[in-house]
């Protein structure tokens, strides 16, 4: 009976001075890597976050917030699912677009949902709706979109000029855009050889963006490959491809001024139209971006750096506090515009004054990109769809396609086996 | 014999222990190894695309299986003989048992469920209960079929123990799963040794059991001879002593009765003073006839009647019934100290006696109620139990003489077997 006592007194004291010695100040990881997540380079890449922790925790002093810093962007994937292993991944984390779907199979991330219900001051209307649907995996939010990046068409006006076509305007369709290609394409020192062409790197997934096709069905499990709109996205492709006889542009046609168009990411754009990068690349002529064209109207794909919080994390409301003046802080996501090269997914961001006057800094010049061209580009936007073999099954599809186009196959044939092929897969 | 046993049975036990934990240390090593090893190689996002579902914390896979077989072995021994003889006590020890070992389980990833086999060992070990150990062992059935990680992860998604193994490629992962195969098969070996030594063991207890079983009967037969031919004697005893009682009195007064009539007819017409003097002596031998027969009848009379009052005697016979069996009898006595005659108490008595021996023999009752009071110039006894009663009532041995006793003496007596047995006589005084 003592010995009994004893134990429960013991427990109960073990309890207690837990309880007394508890931490009074709660450390927040979060999971960042450096450099830009557009492969340009980027001197500021900490900055934003800086700035958002020394807000957070002036107004949270009990909360400390702290991240590893040196992380590539490279090493970042292998570094958080290492720390996801161990047991030790940070609460708020960057997700890269490769990992989103496996880490949301494997519910690492925590479901967002119930807070975004619970919280008064969210609003996901005030997200781009594509961008907000980054984050979502079987119609749960694991993730909110921290940073977009959308597709442009980069435009060689000094070339375009050259054939007296006036620059697309905003709303160009895919016509159009043939027409031009097929106007540019020619032998222009008459040695026989093409040596001026229409576009570089436009591949088939573009083209099926740009004909809103979806290529899979919302779970995951089955693909339509072998559909009117898919075969009219490769067709054109082929089209487009057979304009060129045969020859493949290379980067290197696309530097020195040969080329018309190139689909370019906005980050790109950002980085290399003002000074001083401009100077390193493309230098040799005048250069905008438009939007990129579609059917009736410009449709594009939109990257996003999206950022989640841990499903294991001991500190849920705490994390979703800072994830929000992350990702929904209209401070926040303004300075995106200052120290990074994405732009910000929320529509009030967007929209306002304040960014445009940070755009405006930059002095980017005589061009067509502005607020409202963004705006349009982010509300038009095609989105991914997520499943966990997404990423898998796209190179897989990639790479057939590919030959489907060099070797000029017949669409249907080949289609229809490689729909088979791939809901095959999909089904394992 | 038995000793041998118990002793082979808890050497299985100890050695199922040993290498239960040699496999939870084995397992719990190749998660926290294979973690390092994933993380030193950078196989990590390799591996997050293999698995299903996340993994634990390796150290909490580890370490809490550790400390979880520390609580389950510190259950399994510490159960004394005072928590086995407390059936429900017991129950519960099983059943933590059980928990713990299960939640190991599922540190574990759910590959391996042979720890169930070592609770079920333990259970059977300590459960002796019939009631209690059917249930806990069908249970027990039940989460060893939920615990194969093929069935629980149909349910709950889990991670594959064998993603890891095979993250070391075939060569090093054929040996783990030879190592794997090998302590799980001598675990399952130990069981089946201990099962069968358990069964033997069981199987020679039931014999020995049967035997002595064999015995009893023989002995109680024996017995039963004994008493037939003891009643037998005392039937004959007692039958020699009213033919000498029999003797002794009546015999003796009617023979000098017989003697002093004769010599009266002889006399009286010669000298019928003589005669009358005669007749006065016959008259004190008749009288004292009387005299003697009413003693041997008073010999015959129930004993604590004898010595006791009515209501005394009454409780000396119910305090003996109780004592004898599960029987609760209440007396309510009423009639203070009304003077009965010898023969209405004897009657009295025997028809209680008569009617708690039915009530026990054919009624099965637990419980009888007994009520003697008076009322206008009759005293009434009410016998009422609770047991199974009869639909119409048999008039057997016991009955009818109750009836004809009572008849005897101008009384009445009615039996009612709908609601348990009643018995109410009717006494007039």
């Amino acid at each position: 009976m003592s010995r009994k006592k004893i134990v429960c007194i013991l427990v109960v004291l073990g309890c207690l001075l837990c309880v007394v010695w508890r931490p009074q100040r709660i450390t927040l990881k979060i999971g960042i890597f450096a450099g830009s997540n557009w492969d340009v380079p980027n001197g500021d890449c900490y900055k934003i976050i800086d700035q958002a922790i020394e807000r957070y925790e002036e107004e949270n002093p009990d909360i400390h917030i702290e991240y590893e810093s040196g992380i590539l962007k490279d090493d970042y994937s292998e570094w958080l699912s290492a720390q996801y292993l161990k047991g030790e991944e940070p609460d708020i984390f960057m997700v890269l677009s490769e990992d989103f779907n496996t880490l949301s199979a494997l519910g690492a991330l925590k479901n967002l949902d119930d807070f975004m219900q619970k919280d008064s001051q969210f609003h996901s209307d005030d997200y781009y709706e594509n961008a907000l649907l980054a984050g979502q995996y079987q119609h749960h939010q694991y993730a909110l979109p921290y940073e977009s990046n959308p597709t442009l068409m980069f435009v060689n006006q000094t070339l375009l000029q050259k054939e007296n076509i006036d620059l697309p305007s905003n709303d160009w369709t895919l016509d159009d855009f043939y027409n031009i290609c097929q106007q540019v394409t020619k032998d222009t020192n008459n040695d026989g050889q093409i040596d001026q062409y229409g576009c570089y790197n436009y591949d088939w997934l573009d083209s099926v963006y740009s004909h809103e096709v979806s290529l899979f069905d919302e779970t995951g499990q089955t693909c339509y490959l072998n559909q009117k709109p898919v075969k009219n996205a490769i067709a054109f492709i082929q089209r487009l491809n057979q304009l060129n006889k045969g020859y493949t542009v290379t980067s290197q046609d696309f530097d020195t001024g040969k080329v018309a168009f190139s689909p370019m990411p906005f980050a790109q754009y950002r980085t290399y139209k003002p000074y001083p990068y401009r100077v390193q690349k493309y230098s040799q002529f005048e250069w905008d971006c438009v939007p990129m064209p579609g059917m009736t109207e410009s449709r594009s794909e939109v990257s996003s750096l999206l950022m989640g919080i841990s499903a294991r994390t001991s500190y849920g409301q705490r994390a979703w506090d800072f994830l929000k003046l992350l990702t929904y802080d209209q401070e926040t996501q303004e300075s995106l515009f200052r120290y990074s090269e994405g732009i910000s997914s929320l529509k009030t961001v967007i929209q306002s004054t304040e960014a445009l006057s940070l755009l405006n800094e930059e002095s980017l010049g005589d061009t067509q990109v502005d607020l409202s061209l963004l705006n349009d580009v982010m509300e038009n936007a095609m989105n991914q769809n997520q499943f966990r073999k997404y990423n898998a099954t796209l190179t897989m599809m990639d790479t057939q396609i590919q030959q489907m186009i060099q070797n000029n196959e017949d669409l249907d044939l080949s289609l229809m086996s490689l729909q088979n092929e791939v809901n095959e897969y999909l089904r394992e | 014999m038995q000793y041998s046993y118990q002793r082979l049975l808890s050497f299985l036990r100890n050695a199922m222990t040993i290498l239960n934990m040699l496999i939870v240390v084995f397992y719990g090593s190749v998660i926290l190894l294979t973690t390092q090893y994933i993380v030193s190689t950078r196989l990590a996002r390799d591996f997050l695309d293999r698995i299903t579902h996340l993994p634990h914390q390796p150290i909490v896979a580890f370490f809490g299986s550790l400390m979880l077989y520390g609580i389950f072995i510190f259950i399994m021994y510490s159960r004394s003989e005072k928590v086995i003889a407390h059936k429900r006590l017991n129950f519960i020890y099983s059943f933590i048992e059980m928990i713990v070992s299960f939640t190991l389980i599922y540190f574990l990833y759910m590959e391996y469920n042979g720890i169930l086999l070592l609770v079920f060992c333990d259970c059977i070990f300590h459960l002796r209960d019939g009631r209690y150990s059917k249930w806990f062992i069908w249970v027990l059935v039940v989460a060893y079929l939920i615990s194969s990680y093929d069935v629980f992860s149909a349910i709950f998604p889990l991670t594959s123990i064998n993603e890891y193994f095979q993250i070391y490629g075939s060569q090093i992962n054929g040996i783990f799963m030879m190592s794997k195969s090998c302590l799980e098969t001598l675990n399952m070996i130990l069981f089946i040794a201990f099962m069968i030594v358990y069964l033997v063991d069981e199987i020679q207890k039931n014999q020995h059991i049967s035997q002595e079983l064999d015995m009893v009967h023989q002995v109680n037969k024996e017995l039963e001879n004994y008493a037939a031919i003891t009643e037998k004697i005392g039937e004959n005893n007692e039958r020699k002593r009213l033919a000498r009682e029999i003797h002794d009195t009546l015999g003796h007064a009617l023979t000098g009765i017989a003697a002093g009539v004769d010599a009266c007819i002889a006399m009286i017409d010669q000298n019928p003073k003589a005669t009358k003097a005669q007749l006065q002596v016959i008259s004190k031998v008749v009288r004292q006839g009387i005299k003697d027969v009413r003693n041997s009848l008073n010999k015959l009379r129930p004993g604590a009647l004898e010595e006791h009052s009515l209501k005394e005697a009454i409780e000396r016979m119910i305090g003996e019934f109780s004592s004898v069996s599960d029987l609760t009898i209440a007396l309510d006595y009423e009639p203070g100290d009304v003077d009965l005659e010898k023969t209405k108490e004897d009657i009295l008595f025997r028809i209680i006696q008569e009617s708690i021996t039915n009530a026990l023999r054919h009624g099965h009752a637990t419980e009888v109620h007994i009520q003697v009071y008076q009322e206008n110039h009759f005293l009434y006894l009410k016998i009422q139990d609770n047991g199974i009663g009869c639909d119409d009532v048999h008039y057997g041995f016991g009955l009818t003489q109750m009836r004809e006793r009572l008849a005897v003496i101008n009384g009445q007596v009615e039996f009612d077997g709908s609601h348990g047995f009643l018995t109410v006589a009717k006494i007039p005084i």
